[in-house]
């Protein structure tokens, strides 16, 4: 056990302090659309070209084969900064990526690698479908081998920016007499070809940034296909093992400072008795403190991620662990930051300090339901740390 | 960076936990085992953080950390947290023979706190009443309080100024006493502090081990205890909360490894005393919810004296009562900038 960092880890710190400070885009980050997209990938091109893109990727595809250490690294600096969201890059950034690095063809990762990091492409994922959640293996999203290609025919939901994406992480069935963890294909989508349909669907938030995709006889080359026909499962576990366990370790950084900022508000705006300041009360001092005590924790939980990536090359089930802790307490922090903030979250102005709060505790409630309800990460704790016996 | 144990932490944990397994030290119903506490000592346990310059074995605060992880694991009794605070108080103050004889096992130290509100500060002699945790035959007490340590003699006092009131005790397994000081000279102080941050983290680190063996308790009796024809720990009932009790013993595990590591990093100084508080926090509800959910799982078996699980849930109890009780730590979080 030890914290330290080489000296190439603290110049790496001081060197992308530096770049941000002078590089972060000041502009505010528009919602959605074709302002969002233009804003997500200007800022992604600024990254690359400085030289901050696809930190831990191998340089052969345009990263810098550095530590995920030194990603973690660039996560600090990155929300120390206030830098923009990743945004519509998160899903080729953080698990499309990482999944083809693992798992692709070298055709596919030259191919897709590089535009990615460059800001090129925008990927989204197929996963869920209507009838197919939880029960992720329960896909029925058909694909059927027609000479060199795939054809496609089914539905998927809940995809993230599809309306703005070219390329897909997606989930087929190609065999529908097999078991059901079997006889699925993991296969790179491509949203331009004729017979996708999108339908964007408005989020808790107010936002369309998640979609339903309908394929009708949507062709796609066999080369398309990462790992092999009918072997896909094992494919999706390596994307969920990343999109749990190393995906979001902005996020968890990102948490640590809307605390430190709910700190702040407490001890600006009134008490809910309009005597004094939020913050002497002791219901929400001591509640403020148990936060910043487990975000605290959760930082240890994701240097003990980076430990074991380290050691074993991905992320454990422990992961869930990281992902269930992470959604839950920045679920609780905008409970608390709803009882701070007080009346004014009632009748919030879109560009008030209030609406800040009351939009981040709607949008909170993604966070233990997207990669996995936290019923699921429960699920997966129990089993595949502890050793029960599955339920289903 | 690395928060996992390297082959030579792993390897002191291993022995400590071989050592306690089946030891009178983990048995609240053996007599008070003299050789097992030697043998422990004989493999550096209360040298473990010393520096190996003076006799120690250099692994700092982190690695004491672990081994009293295995001490609320195992629920082990003894005076482990007064001889290792003792040992730190002795080797500041420059009294190196006591350190020795701590370090050795030769000599044995019960940890004191001063009973809320009723002590001054002390100096060059002690005076006010102490609770004291795990001191029975222990030559000394070292008296901690929040911004002053001190080792005291403790073996040859009614008559000189120590009496000592026995208490209707919570954890049988181990014992609380109240001394009651008067004059009495301090033998080695540290003005600081440094002692009551390291009681801080052994202290967390005793909660980690029992939050973990709570998990661990509970997970075993999922697997074997049927209803409704299956393992209860095939009902998403019992095996969430089981999962939510992994979660718990995860964060305060590597919390309490950081915060220890940070203690020890001389880069990192600053933020230590926050990370250490946000240990004792973190560490303080895993093992009380643990203890809790652990009673839970087991049904009526968990509310006997049979069963273990309420062992668990008195030690976690006691331990949380001592410096100032988790509260303390939430408003030193609270009073950060």
């Amino acid at each position: 056990m030890d914290l330290d960092f080489s000296a190439d880890d603290h110049a790496f710190r001081d060197e992308a302090r530096t770049w941000l400070r002078e590089n972060v885009p000041r502009e505010r980050r528009p919602e959605g659309g074709k302002a969002m997209r233009d804003f997500d990938f200007e800022w992604q091109r600024r990254q690359f070209s400085g030289g901050w893109a696809g930190i831990s990727w191998p340089a052969e595809y345009g990263g810098r084969n550095l530590s995920l250490m030194q990603q973690l690294i660039w996560y600090e600096e990155f929300a120390g900064a206030e830098a923009p969201p990743i945004g519509i890059n998160f899903v080729g950034l953080s698990h499309a990526g990482p999944t083809l690095i693992a798992r692709g063809s070298e055709e596919q990762k030259a191919r897709h690698l590089p535009a990615i990091l460059r800001g090129e492409t925008i990927w989204c994922q197929g996963f869920s479908e209507p009838g197919a959640g939880s029960d992720l293996a329960g896909l029925r999203t058909k694909a059927v081998i027609d000479g060199d290609e795939l054809v496609v025919t089914g539905s998927k939901i809940w995809t993230s920016y599809a309306q703005h994406a070219s390329v897909q992480e997606l989930l087929v069935r190609t065999d529908s007499q097999a078991a059901k963890h079997r006889g699925i294909t993991w296969v790179i989508g491509d949203m331009n070809a004729p017979g996708v349909q999108i339908r964007p669907i408005k989020n808790l938030v107010g936002i369309e940034d998640f979609c339903e995709v309908f394929y009708d006889d949507v062709r796609l080359p066999l080369s398309n296909v990462v790992g092999e026909i009918d072997n896909g499962w094992s494919v999706a576990m390596s994307t969920l093992s990343f999109e749990r366990g190393t995906a979001f370790m902005a996020d968890i950084v990102e948490l640590s400072r809307t605390v430190t900022e709910l700190v702040a508000l407490a001890r600006e705006v009134p008490r809910w008795d309009g005597h004094g300041r939020a913050y002497d009360d002791d219901h929400i001092r001591v509640e403020l403190a148990q936060l910043r005590a487990e975000v605290d924790a959760l930082r240890s939980l994701n240097y003990a991620t980076v430990s074991r990536v380290r050691r074993e090359g991905r992320p454990g089930p422990e992961a869930s662990i990281v992902r269930l802790y992470y959604g839950l307490l920045s679920q609780r922090t905008y409970d608390l930051a709803l009882d701070i903030a007080g009346p004014q979250c009632s009748s919030a102005a879109p560009e008030s300090p209030a609406a800040r709060w009351v939009r981040g505790y709607f949008n909170a409630f993604r966070a233990t339901i997207a990669a996995g309800t936290k019923d699921i990460q429960r699920s997966i704790i129990g089993e595949r740390m502890l050793g029960l016996p599955k339920d289903r | 960076m690395d928060l996992l144990l390297s082959a030579d932490e792993e390897a002191i944990v291993a022995s400590v936990s071989g050592l306690l397994t089946g030891s009178a030290l983990a048995d609240p119903d053996a007599s008070w085992p003299d050789q097992a506490w030697k043998e422990l000592a004989a493999m550096g346990v209360f040298g473990l953080a010393v520096p190996e310059e003076h006799g120690g074995l250099g692994f700092g605060v982190a690695g004491e950390v672990l081994l009293f992880r295995e001490f609320g694991r195992k629920l082990a009794r003894g005076p482990m947290l007064g001889t290792t605070l003792a040992t730190q108080v002795a080797l500041e103050a420059g009294a190196v023979e006591l350190a020795e004889s701590l370090i050795s096992g030769s000599a044995t130290c019960g940890y004191a706190e001063p009973l809320a509100g009723s002590s001054p500060p002390p100096g060059d002699s002690a005076s006010g009443t102490f609770r004291v945790w795990e001191g029975r035959g222990a030559a000394l007490l070292v008296l901690v309080t929040p911004q002053w340590s001190g080792l005291i003699q403790a073996d040859r006092l009614s008559a000189e100024g120590l009496s000592v009131a026995s208490l209707p005790q919570t954890d049988t397994s181990a014992e609380m006493t109240q001394v009651t000081l008067t004059d009495v000279p301090v033998l080695a102080q540290v003005p600081s502090a440094g002692i009551a941050t390291r009681a801080a983290l052994l202290v967390a680190g005793m909660q980690t081990g029992i939050a973990e063996a709570a998990l661990a308790e509970s997970a075993a009796y999922a697997v074997t205890r049927e209803q409704f024809g299956k393992p209860i720990g095939t009902f998403q009932a019992v095996k969430h909360r089981c999962a939510d009790m992994a979660v718990r013993a995860e964060a305060a595990r590597f919390q309490t490894v950081y915060a220890a590591l940070a203690w020890d990093d001389p880069a990192l100084q600053e933020q230590a005393a926050g990370q250490v508080a946000a240990a004792a926090a973190v560490a303080a509800d895993a093992g009380r919810r643990n203890s809790a959910d652990n009673i839970q799982n087991h049904g009526a078996m968990g509310f006997t004296l049979e069963a273990s699980p309420h062992r668990y849930l008195r030690r976690t109890l006691v331990l949380a009562s001592l410096l100032g009780t988790p509260r303390a730590a939430l408003e030193q979080i609270a009073a950060r900038a």
